[in-house]
């Protein structure tokens, strides 16, 4: 009688552990929500003068050059972006003010935006972020930019010269992207 | 005893490819595992294609019924912890699959201690070692990631295909002994290797400018009998490509691939009437890949801070 009662208690037992599988449900849809977003990093370009070519450059304008600059415009990055920015620093410890513009160009040679940096006289290093995308400026403006025109201008005179050792103006750059990789 | 145990425990882990198959001596494909088996069988002729084909696949380090479970998690939310916290290099998606081509074998008729076995197998293997610093990379990228250092030694990644011919004999030497011996013949059809990679990729704070991109690398990737298979799906002609395929593979299927030699060697210890030990060592050899070989290399060193305008020697 007992062993029949265990039978039938654990058959019982049986059909209810059936009854509640623990296996879940699966969505393999689910992979086509797939986001992959890595934030790709690199210095853009250095620029370092020092003070006594800043004086002997004629007219006030010590560079003005128009560089290839294709990162942007190359297929992978330019379909990829989702939003990036750009950072810039600056530091002058020359003994006049500067003017530098950063020109992005299109391959026709058209501005499409400019950067302009009042530099004060002297400055320690200040930084500057832009934004592109949501929020920013067009990301079209760096897929389309396909050369970049450095040009600064001295905003002093052209003899004095700092107390500081080694006087210069350095501009550097660095460029973080979103990329939209699935 | 507890070094007995360990033992145990360390086989284990990488036990036979085929485990159900082991010491199953009814089966003539048991000989294949040991050469060594005492079989009782006493003569065998196997179904070409049909009479043993193994698949298997699996991956480690996850499941799939985790990552794809309908449980309100968003799914790159779940790939990013695998691909975090959960993978590392040791975890592994691996593919084997063994399709018997011909198998036949008899006793000896004046000696029945003497077992012969001769055949072909087609065996197609692939592992992919879980490449955690370079998925990480691709996932995250190496915005914010300053000083971390993405080793270049995680991508480990082996896949081939090879024709085995093969001949063996097993010998009852003792009332206690079966000893057995198979000779290979092994035919490539392709082979893709690279794991021997060294070398990392890391973002630090620039001497001149804000960043500075570094990438160190000795890496190789190894193929052959790939560069031909490339070449004629990249015709165009469809049917055309499937004849030039099939005659390829014929080719190499008929020896006409990269050729390599290798033996099994197994035995059976009778210890007494209910307990016998049993062991083997198998594929002891080597391929000689100089058919349609085509290597690729990446080795050196570059650091990039942009492009640098030093005045007054930039122009």
């Amino acid at each position: 009688m007992k062993t029949r009662l265990l039978f039938w208690f654990f058959l019982a037992l049986l059909g209810l552990f059936s009854l509640n599988s623990c296996s879940e449900e699966l969505d393999f849809d689910q992979a086509e929500d797939l986001q992959v977003t890595p934030t790709v990093a690199t210095s853009l370009f250095y620029l370092e003068t020092p003070e006594a070519e800043i004086n002997s450059a004629p007219a006030g304008s010590f560079i003005s050059e128009v560089f290839e600059f294709e990162a942007f415009s190359e297929d992978f990055i330019a379909e990829n972006v989702l939003e990036g920015t750009i950072t810039y620093e600056y530091e002058n410890s020359t003994s006049k003010e500067i003017q530098l513009n950063i020109e992005f160009l299109d391959a026709a040679g058209e501005v499409l935006d400019v950067e302009q940096f009042p530099v004060d006289a002297p400055s320690g290093a200040v930084q500057r972020e832009v934004l592109y995308g949501v929020g920013g400026k067009s990301l079209d403006i760096l897929r389309n930019t396909t050369q970049i025109r450095l040009s600064g201008a001295n905003r002093g005179d052209n003899t004095s010269t700092s107390s500081a050792s080694e006087p210069k103006f350095i501009l550097r750059s660095s460029a973080a992207f979103r990329l939209q990789l699935q | 005893m507890q070094w007995g145990l360990l033992f145990g425990a360390v086989v284990g882990v990488y036990g036979q490819t085929k485990p159900l198959l082991y010491d199953f001596t009814e089966l003539p494909q048991a000989m294949l595992q040991n050469p060594g088996t005492d079989s009782p069988i006493r003569w065998h002729v196997g179904v070409p294609l049909l009479s043993s084909y193994s698949l298997q696949a699996g991956i480690s380090g996850f499941s799939v019924a985790d990552l794809f479970a309908n449980d309100g998690v968003d799914f790159t939310t779940k790939v990013g912890n695998l691909v975090r916290d959960d993978l590392n290099q040791r975890d592994r998606i691996a593919f084997e699959s063994q399709i018997e081509l011909i198998s036949l074998g008899f006793q000896h008729k004046l000696d029945p201690s003497i077992y012969y076995s001769f055949g072909a197998y087609a065996d197609f293997q692939f592992i992919n070692y879980w490449p955690s610093d370079l998925a990480r990379l691709a996932f995250d990228g190496n915005g914010g990631a300053l000083d971390r250092r993405f080793d270049l030694e995680d991508l480990k990644i082996r896949a081939d295909g090879v024709i085995v011919f093969h001949a063996g004999i097993s010998k009852k030497i003792s009332r206690k002994w079966r000893v057995g011996a198979r000779a290979k013949l092994y035919s490539s059809i392709f082979q893709l290797q690279s794991t021997n990679n060294s070398g990392y990729f890391v973002t630090t704070q620039g001497q001149n400018n804000l960043l500075r991109n570094t990438l160190v690398a000795d890496m190789q990737v190894q193929t052959s009998g790939l560069q031909e298979i490339q070449s004629i799906f990249q015709d165009g002609v469809v049917s055309n490509n499937t004849q030039r395929l099939q005659q390829l593979l014929l080719r190499r299927v008929l020896l006409g691939g990269d050729l390599g030699i290798g033996a099994d060697f197994g035995f059976t210890f009778f210890q007494t009437p209910e307990w016998r030990w049993t062991g083997s060592v198998t594929d002891l050899g080597f391929i000689y890949h100089n058919k349609d070989v085509l290597n690729y290399t990446l080795n050196g060193a570059v650091s990039n801070e942009g492009v640098q305008f030093i005045l007054p020697d930039a122009f």
